[in-house]
């Protein structure tokens, strides 16, 4: 095994070659821990590296983005990076993080005039908990961190622990909203290559793809309610209602829990549930089609949306960004074209972009995915034959890496089995790399409009916390 | 005698609908979003909740806190008993249009103390946009009282102001009338933290304004700013309806008078809350550094009334 010492400079090789940094973690070994990164594209590669002492050489340096995988390593392992400047808690209210009565640092910026605001974990609205900390020279936004760890779970030691051969329903619910982009995460770790029915396959694409319209349903109506316009939010909210009813439909639950199964899908979807759902997804098309126009056609939004918190593309390629935040900045990124799963590599579809990274890019970008993803559905509907749903899968021992495209961006999950059991599990929920990108899309902003940028970015809590 | 008993149940008719129309208001907003809505008696509801829950005080804060719903509430009552709203003879005839302004400003400056005083971040915040909006709200404001005195012949006495216009007859929808009532009415949005200026349903703390400075009250507290910011829309609209468009004001009472003079008004009033549930439903809450624009527009209507008084 390599020495942690020319990892930096393996990293930078490997990114050379269009590979990011998609999630960096450690792992005990006898006599020392090991380090495991693991490299996106066009195809995954994982660079391992051991670390005999404490202490290791940083890549945060040389590769921006591994900066918040080295505090989580930093906070989990307690493996100090040389080199790493920004060693602030990532979440700092977890158990692994700082105890609960040490106080949360002051932002590091001083001057005459300049005001700190501390915001949150507690919030007006229902939201998740999370603690922001404005440095503000008046209205405009100076400096932004965030704080989190609040509803921090433990979900990978969860999984480590499990006696249970299928963990798809611990995987459903690291983040709730995401529960099929994650279980599909976690079944391509425990399926690896076993062949998987096609129907199944199909299935679970169309239900991915409904996941991904009514979380981009809820953005938008969220878009529309923090810029205070009425009645496109409450719009859009019935709309994400009827996409919420007919997953109840299809399997009981409004968010699609406990529809996949290690090998397959757990149920089969009727003829006559899938005629529902074609024909409710192609309306849903068009009526996201009048919901948009209503709010483009609103001069007082528009004023609102266009060049409020705006990614750079530097930025988005920098912090590695996934998903629509980093389509919507002109980063060309999808794991269901870069990587496909599922029958993701039977259907045609388009990748929206946006090259501008404002709200509005934002909110176009999921504006298109959705109308992207109604063609996905209808296309699996067409070529869906009848068949098995379910397939027997022993999982082999080994390291494997299980990549989606959630709502929110690409989820990355690793697992290390053992004698078939899972020795060390590693989450990386879309939201994880988005929340640094969200710290620099709103400076220069001003206070009031943050929540309309945090919105659009759309980041999950429980997905970040784990 | 009976004038002066007639004044103080007018001013005890306008603190007693005050609730109902913002629950109209409310009612009227979700009936437009296809919400069904709160019941319209809900504010009375939320008040007397309000009134009967005990006060939990920030330590940082001072005797000024808990005293400053009174004067906030006092200020609302002595305005209501100057307010013309279905007879033109008020309780308290001493006041004048540019005193009422300065109540209003009174009101405002003890609400941003209130802010101030909590201590807590978003009071802060609260306050000093207020600050910045009322710099620009009070000369429209002013302004457009003025083209209005102007118009009537330059008293700014409440009375005499809809006996002039009423005297005019149909003159009276002279330039500028119309245009120091739409001056008068955008800042009847701002200074009652309507949409665009101000989201009165937000759950954004760091977008609130009128909401932040109340972050810290609770209890009574709470339930008097509340009722008095209910009661200043009421005001507000009572002057747009009876100063500007005065016709069925009651000048000698007589039953049939007061019951037409009661129609006139409440009618008016509904339509003017109407108006702004519309444009709550349809615009978006104007980026903060936009707001002086919006309030600049309204100085220049106000302006355009003024000159068109010496030019047509």
């Amino acid at each position: 095994m390599h020495s942690a010492d020319d990892l930096p400079q393996r990293i930078a090789e490997c990114s050379d070659e269009g590979l990011g940094l998609a999630c960096m973690y450690a792992r005990s070994v006898p006599g020392g821990h090991v380090l495991e990164a693991v490299m996106i594209g066009d195809r995954v590669e994982r660079i391992t590296a051991f670390v005999e002492g404490t202490t290791y050489r940083s890549v945060t340096p040389s590769v921006p983005c591994a900066s918040i995988y080295e505090r989580e390593i930093y906070e989990t392992y307690s493996l100090t990076p040389i080199g790493h400047r920004d060693m602030r808690p990532l979440r700092s209210r977890s158990p692994w993080g700082l105890s609960k009565d040490s106080a949360i640092p002051h932002n590091d910026i001083s001057g005459s005039g300049i005001f700190e605001i501390p915001v949150g974990p507690i919030h007006a609205g229902v939201i998740g908990p999370g603690h922001f900390r404005f440095s503000v020279a008046g209205e405009p936004i100076l400096m932004m961190r965030t704080y989190l760890g609040y509803s921090r779970r433990g979900v990978e030691r969860l999984m480590e622990t499990s006696a249970s051969a299928d963990n798809t329903v611990i995987a459903e619910r690291i983040s709730g909203d995401n529960a099929v982009a994650h279980a599909l995460a976690y079944l391509q770790t425990a399926e690896q290559d076993s062949d998987i029915p096609e129907r199944a396959r199909f299935i679970r694409t169309v239900l991915s793809e409904l996941e991904r319209i009514y979380n981009h349903l809820g953005t938008i109506s969220g878009i529309a309610l923090d810029a205070s316009l009425a009645v496109p939010a409450a719009q859009g909210g019935m709309l994400r209602e009827n996409m919420l009813r007919l997953n109840e439909k299809i399997c009981g639950h409004r968010q699609l829990w406990g529809m996949l199964k290690l090998g397959g899908v757990s149920r089969d979807i009727s003829k006559a549930v899938l005629n529902e759902i074609e024909h409710e997804t192609m309306k849903v098309g068009f009526d996201t089609d009048e919901l948009v126009k209503l709010m483009v056609g609103s001069p007082s939004f528009m004023d609102r949306a266009e060049t409020t918190g705006r990614l750079s593309y530097e930025d988005a390629l920098r912090l590695r960004t996934v998903g629509p935040v980093a389509r919507a900045s002109g980063v060309a990124n999808d794991v269901r074209k870069n990587l496909p799963y599922a029958a993701y590599d039977m259907v045609a579809m388009k990748v929206p972009m946006c090259p501008t990274g404002d709200v509005y890019a934002r909110l176009s970008v999921r504006h298109k995915e959705i109308k992207e993803s109604v063609s996905v559905i209808l296309q699996c509907i067409n070529m869906m034959k009848d068949g098995p749903i379910r397939t027997a899968v022993r999982p082999k021992d080994g390291s494997y890496v299980g990549v989606t495209e959630s709502p929110r961006g690409e989820t990355v999950h690793c697992a290390h089995i053992n004698d078939g059991k899972i020795t060390r599990y590693k989450i990386r929920d879309a939201s994880f790399p988005n929340w640094p990108a969200l710290e620099s899309a709103v400076l220069g902003n001003i206070v009031p409009d943050f929540p309309l940028v945090n919105k659009s970015f759309d980041l999950s809590y429980s997905g970040n916390d784990l | 005698m009976m004038d002066l008993a007639l004044s103080i149940m007018q001013t005890i008719l306008i603190i007693a609908l005050s609730p109902l129309f913002a629950g109209i208001l409310r009612k009227a907003k979700a009936r437009m979003q296809h919400r069904t809505g709160n019941s319209i008696l809900q504010p009375y509801r939320d008040i007397a909740k309000l009134m009967r829950k005990s006060e939990t005080v920030s330590e940082s804060s001072s005797w000024l806190f808990r005293f400053i719903p009174y004067v906030c509430f006092g200020s609302m009552v002595l305005l209501a008993l100057m307010t013309p709203f279905i007879l033109a003879d008020v309780a308290a005839p001493y006041g004048d249009l540019i005193s009422m302004v300065y109540i209003f400003t009174l009101y405002r400056f003890m609400m941003i103390l209130g802010g101030l005083e909590g201590g807590s971040t978003f009071g802060g915040m609260g306050s000093s946009r207020e600050m910045m909006m009322s710099v620009l709200i009070e000369p429209s404001l002013l302004l457009s009282l003025m083209a209005l005195a102007g118009l009537t012949g330059g008293s700014t006495m409440v009375s005499d102001i809809p006996r002039e216009l009423i005297g005019m007859g149909a003159i009276v929808f002279a330039p500028a009338l119309i245009l120091a009532a739409s001056s008068f009415f955008i800042t009847l949005l701002a200074e009652n933290s309507r949409v665009p200026f101000d989201n009165p349903a937000t759950h954004l703390e760091l977008t609130m304004v009128h909401e932040g400075m109340l972050i810290e009250y609770s209890g009574r507290g709470l339930g008097l700013m509340e009722l008095s910011s209910m009661m200043r829309l009421m005001i507000f609209s009572s002057l747009l309806c009876t100063m500007f468009f005065p016709w069925g004001l009651v000048f000698t009472p007589s039953p049939s008078a007061i019951l037409i003079g009661l129609a006139s008004v409440l009618i008016k009033i509904l339509l003017v809350m109407l108006a702004i549930a519309l444009i709550e439903s349809f615009l978006a809450k104007y980026r903060l550094f936009r707001l002086p624009n919006l309030l600049t527009a309204s100085f220049a209507l106000s302006l355009l009334a003024m000159i068109s008084l010496y030019i047509l």
